[in-house]
């Protein structure tokens, strides 16, 4: 007999393959730009110091403009992330402009460059809810992300956010490694101290510059701590989530964050990058079958309908890593944003470490 | 950190959680991170399984929502997208109800 997970669970399996055939854009990133006055050594952007091509303050006028036109703002949310979205000399004239035209926004920030003055202008710019990383203790923190004070910066940053008492979610994003998993629960502290709304803890991924740093993934047992870890948080009372990042199994889905296991790639999410070309989730490693087009050459919309054919399908359906497991119907193959599209298998996979 | 607020697809289920150990229920062994889910909506919406990403609770991509209701007081309201615990049956299958 199924449990009422596991039915709730086939009853997302089937709602999932409808929005293969009908998706349903809820949250579009823009990725204002790649520049980032960090380092960090698990971005997943490979962020540049410099990088050409960015769209123009038309181009992105222009876009919100026809996605206003073509889709419902009500059901969207918009997602404004880079680099460091900050360092774009033109933020608030396109957030502004955004905010003008009715959409809702938040944004992933290092909050390095957040003064009291920059928190109001983004209240003012309409700017609703905001995730900022936090990587560790302020040593720790400075190291993994390259920069010498950021961790100062970044709390510093974190209290403009809260002063303002105009956003509806202040966030801390902490990416966990085997470096830094053991300042967990020191770091629970500084984040009870702090009046956040929410503290989302997620693991390393093995993407970008991060898989040049194997000993620093997680192992099992440093998993099995994190989860138990989050699990514990909550059923106490506090707001700490485990991100969108994997299916979890059985045991551990739904019980470290509000939704079950699904990925939003290409169903309910879809991107933007700062050269103009259009993607799923921005994480997801950048190459030729996984770019869906470039908005200086197609309407957004037309790229949305009539592409996006590699997320509108199971990932474990072609896949032989996946061929038999009982939990595909769930898992469907895990995220887009850790499958390794040359060997056709996920490059992170829960069963074995976390479940049978 | 502020308390945790609604958008709790599983209120229910972790305080059933948190009730059975502290002792009050006599369940299954505990699995590996604990005791047993307790009970999960089981009138659960799958259209309303939206992962939040980093930007903020699901209520806000409501297919509802109303920008002149979004009154910051009632973002932590009762959830919409996830049943109350309230709404929850009074029994669960033998496998998830100690």
């Amino acid at each position: 007999m199924k449990t009422v997970k596991e039915r709730n669970m086939d009853m997302l399996a089937d709602h999932i393959r409808g929005l293969y055939r009908k998706p349903d854009l809820r949250q579009l990133f823009l990725e204002l730009t790649l520049r980032c006055n960090e380092h960090c050594f698990h971005c997943g952007s490979n962020c540049m110091p410099q990088s050409g091509e960015e769209l123009s303050v038309d181009e992105y006028r222009r876009i919100l403009e026809e996605v206003k036109e073509d889709f419902d703002l009500r059901r969207l949310y918009l997602c404004i992330t880079g680099g460091e979205p900050l360092l774009r000399p033109e933020f608030f004239d396109i957030l502004g402009y955004a905010h003008e035209l009715g959409y809702r926004w938040g944004m992933t920030t290092n909050a390095t460059l957040i003064t009291r003055e920059v928190a109001h202008r983004l209240a003012e710019s309409g700017m609703l809810t905001v995730s900022v990383s936090i990587d560790g203790l302020g040593e720790t923190h400075d190291r993994l992300r390259g920069l010498p004070g950021g961790y100062d910066a970044a709390m510093r940053g974190i209290q403009n956010l809260i002063d303002e008492k105009a956003f509806q979610n202040v966030q801390v994003t902490t990416v966990v490694n085997h470096e830094n998993i053991g300042e967990l629960d020191d770091l629970f502290r500084v984040m009870d101290g702090l009046d956040i709304d929410s503290w989302r803890v997620i693991n390393l991924e093995p993407i970008g510059r991060a898989l040049q740093w194997p000993n620093r993934m997680l192992t099992q047992e440093d998993y099995r701590r994190l989860f138990s870890f989050i699990r514990e948080k909550r059923l106490a009372g506090y707001p700490v989530e485990y991100g969108c990042s994997h299916y979890l199994g059985p045991e551990l889905e739904g019980e470290l964050r509000d939704w079950y296991w699904l990925c939003n790639a290409g169903i309910y999410t879809a991107s933007i990058m700062a050269n103009g070309d259009v993607g799923a989730c921005l994480d997801i490693e950048r190459r030729p079958e996984t770019i869906q087009g470039n908005i200086r050459e197609a309407r957004f919309r037309d790229i949305w309908e009539n592409r996006f054919e590699l997320f509108r399908e199971d990932l474990s359906s072609e896949s032989e890593y996946c061929r038999g497991c009982s939990h595909a119907d769930h898992c469907r193959g895990d995220a887009h944003h850790s499958w390794d599209y040359d060997k056709n298998e996920p490059r992170l996979c829960f069963k074995g470490m976390l479940f049978e | 950190m502020k308390p945790r607020k609604k958008k709790a697809i599983m209120a229910g289920l972790l305080a059933a959680s948190a009730a059975l150990m502290s002792g009050c229920g006599t369940g299954p062994a505990p699995a590996l991170y604990g005791p047993p889910p307790a009970t999960p909506s089981a009138s659960f919406e799958p259209e309303n399984n939206i992962p939040e990403t980093v930007y903020g609770p699901p209520e806000m991509l409501d297919p509802q929502f109303v920008p002149e209701e979004n009154i910051p007081e009632d973002v932590y309201g009762p959830p919409m997208f996830f049943e109350s615990p309230e709404a929850e049956p009074s029994s669960a299958p033998a496998d998830e109800n100690p």
